[in-house]
């Protein structure tokens, strides 16, 4: 423990500098130190974009009409990660189940114990299922042409990424998604 | 560490570059243990005698080398990897990779197990045992080694690859590192490798 005080005092050697200190008092900063400040600004960003808030841009029709098919860039909420406080309504963006490495953004319809139907209303002959523990049912807006749970079944909450919470760039559509679902409400109650 | 050593860091002029460096080394140490290697203790019995085999007994838990550096990256049967735990999401469980993609099991007949029932939904909910079922793309079979103590594809079916955050390199012990012993007793399951496609819905577009 001394000897660590002591290294505390006496400095770094030379090579480990991040500054010189020039005749006039001037510091002037050495090339290990310009690293070291890159370094740290990449981890600074890197923990930013992985724990808190990250932009996207998206691709496909499974979104239209709320997130166009090209061209759209979107703000993503990590601390939603793993389905945190998200409800039915929310827009996420999650990994994809079966096509390993890829991200998809879908709507959540369903949460642990809902019952959702398992096909596509009107069309195909459907089921109702109740949405496991632990997971959620997602679906496209564009039903027509999403490949959603209604293919690969219920989407486990740990896929989640995040939550979509803005729309970033076609201009005409930036601001802030709000969730439109509401409670049901009873007049007569 | 003397207290006369951290004092200086609590001045007021050396306080905000003090908390800026501590940040920095939580960032460095998330970043590494996200992206690299990791050391975890196994908690539970399921992976005895492999793992933690006296965890229930004595409590003693087993401390694992984890890469978290493309964990599914080539991944084979043996292969030991730690998942985020479908039914729970921030939970993380640990458990032997019996089965890839497009493989095809005959899990062995839970009845007498301890879980029991398979946790799927339409066709497959409480599932028993004793039918073959195909891997889906993109998920894995995994089980314990302890079978009675295990809570694993048996009870939650395929888990998606996606879920995978880390492969097993090694055991600490006796302040080394040594290699993960291989699965010793035969399990019930039957595995039949095969080759998986892209679904149709996906390969067309």
């Amino acid at each position: 423990m001394n000897r660590l005080a002591r290294l505390l005092r006496s400095g770094l050697p030379p090579f480990f500098r991040t500054y010189t200190v020039l005749p006039s008092g001037q510091r002037r900063r050495t090339y290990f130190g310009l690293a070291v400040l890159y370094a740290n600004t990449a981890l600074l960003t890197h923990v930013f974009l992985t724990y808190m808030y990250t932009i996207k841009a998206t691709y496909g029709i499974s979104m239209v009409p709320t997130i166009n098919p090209v061209g759209n860039w979107i703000l993503i909420s990590k601390r939603h990660r793993r389905g945190r406080r998200i409800a039915v309504g929310d827009l996420v963006s999650f990994k994809h189940p079966l096509l390993e490495g890829q991200g998809a953004v879908k709507r959540v319809v369903g949460m642990p114990g809902d019952f959702v139907l398992s096909g596509t209303p009107g069309v195909e002959e459907q089921r109702m299922v109740q949405v496991p523990e632990g997971h959620c049912w997602v679906a496209g807006d564009n039903q027509k042409h999403s490949r959603d749970s209604r293919y690969f079944g219920p989407l486990p909450l740990a896929l989640i990424k995040g939550k979509v919470i803005a729309h970033v760039l076609p201009l005409s559509k930036m601001g802030w998604i709000e969730n439109g679902l509401q409670e049901p409400w009873d007049p007569d109650a | 560490m003397p207290f006369s050593t951290l004092r200086p860091l609590l001045r007021p002029r050396n306080l905000f570059s003090s908390g800026y460096k501590i940040l920095l080394g939580c960032c460095l140490v998330v970043t590494v243990t996200d992206h690299f290697v990791d050391i975890i203790p196994v908690m539970g019995e399921s992976m005895s005698p492999s793992l933690s085999p006296f965890s229930k007994i004595a409590g003693k838990h087993d401390h694992v080398l984890l890469s978290r550096y493309n964990p599914t990256k080539d991944l084979k049967r043996g292969d030991i990897v730690t998942f985020w735990k479908p039914h729970k999401p921030e939970e993380i469980s640990i458990k032997r990779v019996i089965a890839l993609e497009g493989d095809e099991v005959w899990p062995r007949d839970r009845e007498r197990g301890t879980q029991g029932g398979y946790g799927g939904y339409g066709e497959r909910a409480n599932y028993k045992g004793g039918r073959r079922i195909k891997i889906p793309h993109g998920h894995v079979w995994v089980e314990g080694d302890y079978w009675r103590g295990s809570y694993d594809s048996n009870d939650l079916g395929p888990i998606s690859k996606g879920l995978i955050d880390g492969k097993a390199i090694g055991i600490l012990k006796w302040g080394r590192i040594e290699d993960i012993p291989h699965k010793t007793e035969k399990g019930g399951t039957k595995v039949i490798p095969g080759i998986s496609q892209l679904p149709k819905e996906w390969a067309e577009g």
